[in-house]
């Protein structure tokens, strides 16, 4: 036997309190008041027992006072008991694991890490230890000492020293990728899948404990208590419920029964974990190393956090989607599954619809909600309106409303003008104009984002001024923009505002009337593929609204036939196709075309000419025209079929090709070829004769 | 040119004049660096090398489609697991004649260095032979021959038993600004 401590060196001595190695000692064990030891051992075992169940709480959360508190009254209690009983060993132990607690329960010490393996092996040192004293009660022999007890100590001292660094805990070494607790366990060998299987069980039919078994898991009485109380309880007839006796028995205070009584009511689910333990099949030790596999593993808990991601990765995710979607229907439509057998058809359809959620998946990864840009609006207004002495009243709606991240990411600088513009010339010049007009003080500026008929629209509506028609008209002529005599609609004169240099403004302040501006903005919307509208009533007020694309990557299509070779054609800038007679085309100079619909007139253009394909048709008259609108300029484009209306997943030729005029990108075919985008500005720019306004001239002769 | 060039390494163990001596002593620390696996293919009878780590992967001929306005030799651009890649024919860039494609014509994808970033490209060729590992004692210089045949493409002239590999540059070879370049006899 090996000496451990100074003052008794094991439990047997302690308990005889004579020299080592008597035989006397075992009897001195029993005469040491046999039945006290005998309370004591099942009391410490009770305690011990339920202290496992607080480490693992406080495994998953270190702070958790409650648990930190039981833990710590657990070993409290021991140590009274074991010093009374004159343990020393036990009591040696208890000392040290509460002192480490106490530094945990003030805050001093986060138990975490290896601090709790050292706190379980506390408790099972502890438990071997009074194991050890019952056996040696019972057999009446003496005492082994505990192995490693001297080492345990030291370790606890230094955690509380805070010479001991903390560490990461042992984990179980177990693959556990979204793993549940049970299988972690089964899976290390720790728990047989029969003891887990019937803790699951017990888990769902687990009713609400009782009040004393609460208490007595939670270390605030013990069982003798409880028994002690539950007599007086049948004594008195049941007239005094349990938490009142346990309070007058000063086993308790009222502040425990209460807490512990709203711990009841909470819908119980004992965590599975815990059922293990209890029931004795797994120790509390290797749960907590499952637990710690568990939570290693991100994406089990706290998945919800945004994943910052590489733009780049990302549009490769949304290709090769698009790429599975193309092979997914080629292959669900080849010609060799004709016949095939119904469950082939039905497992196909359940591929088709996989892809397609998954498409959507991917679509919806870049969307990203415009709020942060409406926020953005509401300090320029504010600023704003402080700068302009008028009374702005900002409304938005729809902030929620999901945009492409890049179309957020750019729109947010036409939208500043537009605000702007709404403010600094929309709303009458002063608080007084607008009472004269007789509307409230304040103006009123809404920005909102809605969908509507698959594609977004952002809308500043203001109820200020109106733009007014004679005065953008006589301003448009000045500038030769629109001839004397000639007549346009309202919607055209609003256009005009978006002419380069434009600007109505009488006076050009610092917040707007430069006339650079709406052309930008309108251009910027543009390349957006989205467009941008207006609508106003002279002194009721304007409504500027912006159509843009769901996404960028998607646009809808005409494919079009040039010979043997296909093309794309943005519908958005298809005004209208014709089939030309020989009367609607003229030619100048035999070279260059017109086309004549109506009263208008278009340069007409050849894509078989321009893309120098062979095989196209030169007839026009067996042709189509396609008439075209981009930036205000309105082109005919002769082609030899159309094919039809398409969705199409946008791709970029890639930095070798670019700069080539006349195309915009390529996409990518629902045969899985490549199809090219017209781009309807470089080939007007291809022809090179056609100046901006062009369009305007040529409706003007 | 490709016969050219063929010849002028056939006659590789003839004169070598007094400059060419010299070329080799300078460019000697690179030619050695350029020894390593080569992946051979055909253009006719010709013999190419290009550098195993240029290649990302070979694919069987695919639908080109026609890009307008781009040099005669680029065929057009493909969908490359849903990226749109560019492809040129070897044949038309060398000048060689015109031949229609067969069973073992298939586009090896590369990846080429240019000023900014790797451009992943098709070349079209007739046939993909074997990977050679190639010494840097099976290592010549490019040969010269005089004015008008550029040289500047060619890290190399391998000999592999009796083959002779043309070891191409392909980042020269398909010098990027070319592609873009507007062919001017298309858009007239």
């Amino acid at each position: 036997m090996r000496r451990i401590f100074a003052r008794n060196r094991c439990v047997a001595g302690s308990l005889a309190r004579v020299g080592e190695g008597s035989p006397a000692r075992a009897a001195t064990v029993l005469e040491g008041d046999p039945e006290l030891l005998r309370e004591f051992i099942a009391e410490a075992l009770e305690h011990l027992h339920n202290a496992d169940v607080h480490i693992l709480t406080i495994e998953m959360r270190p702070r958790d006072a409650d648990s930190i508190n039981a833990v710590f009254r657990a070993f409290h209690t021991i140590k009274g008991v074991a010093g009374f009983l004159a343990l020393d060993e036990i009591q040696a132990l208890a000392h040290e694991s509460e002192n480490v607690l106490d530094l945990a329960r003030k805050g001093e010490l986060e138990l975490a890490g290896n601090y709790v393996d050292l706190v379980f092996e506390a408790v099972d040192t502890m438990k071997r230890l009074i194991q050890r004293v019952e056996r040696a009660l019972s057999k009446n022999e003496p005492m082994q000492c505990e192995e490693g007890l001297e080492n345990l100590v030291r370790r606890l001292q230094n955690v509380a020293n805070g010479t001991l660094s903390q560490q990461p805990g042992s984990a179980l070494d177990v693959q556990a990728s979204g793993k549940r607790i049970g299988e972690i366990l089964v899976d290390g060998g720790l728990a047989r899948r029969s003891a887990v299987m019937a803790a699951l069980e017990s888990q769902h039919t687990h009713e609400p404990s009782l009040l004393g078994e609460q208490l007595i898991s939670e270390i605030i009485i013990t069982r003798s208590q409880l028994d002690q109380a539950l007599a007086v309880q049948a004594q008195d007839g049941g007239a005094r419920k349990l938490g009142e006796i346990l309070v007058s028995l000063g086993a308790a205070t009222w502040e425990d029964i209460n807490r512990v009584v709203s711990l009841q009511q909470e819908p119980a689910g004992e965590r599975l974990g815990t059922i293990l333990v209890r029931s004795g099949e797994v120790a509390a030790k290797d749960v907590a190393r499952a637990l710690r596999v568990q939570q290693a593993k991100p994406g089990t808990t706290e998945a919800r956090d945004a994943i910052k991601v590489d733009a780049e990765r990302l549009d490769q995710l949304i290709d090769l989607i698009g790429e599975l979607v193309i092979a997914e229907s080629m292959v669900s439509q080849s010609v060799e599954l004709k016949g095939a057998s119904q469950k082939l058809v039905r497992q196909f359809n359940q591929l088709d619809k996989i892809t397609r959620e998954l498409q959507e998946m991917g679509t919806s990864l870049r969307m990203v909600p415009i709020r942060a840009t409406f926020q953005k609006m509401s300090r320029i207004v504010r600023d704003l309106a402080k700068k302009t002495g008028k009374k702005v009243e900002f409304i938005t709606e729809g902030e929620d409303t999901e945009l492409d991240k890049t179309v957020v990411d750019q729109i947010g600088d036409p939208l500043i003008h537009m605000v702007r513009n709404a403010i600094d010339h929309g709303l009458e010049a002063s608080p007084e104009a607008r009472t004269a007009a007789g509307k409230a003080e304040a103006g009123r500026v809404t920005l909102r984002a809605l969908h509507k008929g698959g594609s977004i629209y952002i809308e500043i509506q203001d109820d200020g001024r109106g733009l007014n028609r004679d005065v953008i008209l006589a301003k448009a002529r000045e500038r030769g923009l629109v001839r004397e005599g000639e007549s346009l609609s309202d919607r055209e004169i609003y256009n005009l505002v978006f002419e380069p240099g434009f600007s109505t403004a009488k006076q050009v302040t610092d917040i707007s009337g430069r006339g650079v501006g709406m052309d930008v903005v309108r251009r910027n919307i543009e390349g957006l593929r989205g467009q941008i509208d207006i609508q106003s009533e002279l002194g009721k007020g304007s409504l500027f609204s912006i159509r843009l694309p769901l996404t960028l990557a998607i646009i809808d299509g005409m494919v079009v036939r040039v010979g043997n070779e296909r093309y794309i054609v943005p519908t958005l800038s298809i005004i209208r196709s014709i089939k030309p007679m020989a009367s609607n085309i003229v030619t100048i100079a035999s070279r260059g075309e017109l086309l004549v619909v109506q009263n208008d007139m278009f340069p007409l253009f050849r894509l078989h000419t321009i893309f120098d394909i062979v095989n196209a048709e030169k007839d026009p008259l067996n042709a189509i025209v396609l008439i075209l609108e981009n930036e205000g300029r309105r082109v005919g484009l002769l082609v030899d079929e159309l094919l039809g209306q398409q969705q199409i997943v946008i791709k970029s030729l890639g930095d070798s090709m670019r700069g080539l005029e006349g195309v915009a990108g390529a996409a990518i075919m629902p045969d899985g070829t490549v199809g090219l985008i017209i781009d309807v500005n470089g080939i007007a720019r291809l022809i090179g004769d056609v100046g901006p306004g062009y369009g305007n001239q040529s409706s003007a002769a | 040119m490709g016969r050219a060039l063929q010849r002028a390494a056939e006659a590789k163990d003839g004169q070598m004049g007094n400059a060419m001596v010299e070329s080799v002593l300078d460019g000697e620390v690179s030619l050695a660096s350029r020894a390593g696996q080569y992946l051979t293919f055909l253009l006719g009878a010709e013999i190419y090398g290009l550098a195993i780590l240029k290649v990302q992967e070979i694919i069987g001929l695919m639908p080109v489609t026609k890009v307008p306005r781009t040099p005669h030799y680029v065929r057009g651009v493909i969908n490359l697991r849903g990226k749109v890649i560019p492809v040129v024919e070897l044949r038309t860039k060398f000048e060689m004649e015109q031949r229609a494609d067969t069973n073992m014509t298939c586009i090896i994808v590369v990846q080429v260095a240019s000023s900014a970033k790797n451009v992943t490209l098709g070349i079209i060729v007739d046939e993909v032979a074997e990977v050679l590992a190639i010494t840097a004692d099976q290592l010549e210089p490019a040969p010269s021959f005089g004015n008008g045949v550029n040289t500047e493409f060619i890290l190399g002239i391998g000999k592999a038993g009796a083959k002779v590999v043309v070891l191409l540059d392909v980042d020269r070879v398909l010098s990027w600004g070319e592609l873009s370049a507007v062919d001017q006899t298309i858009a007239s």
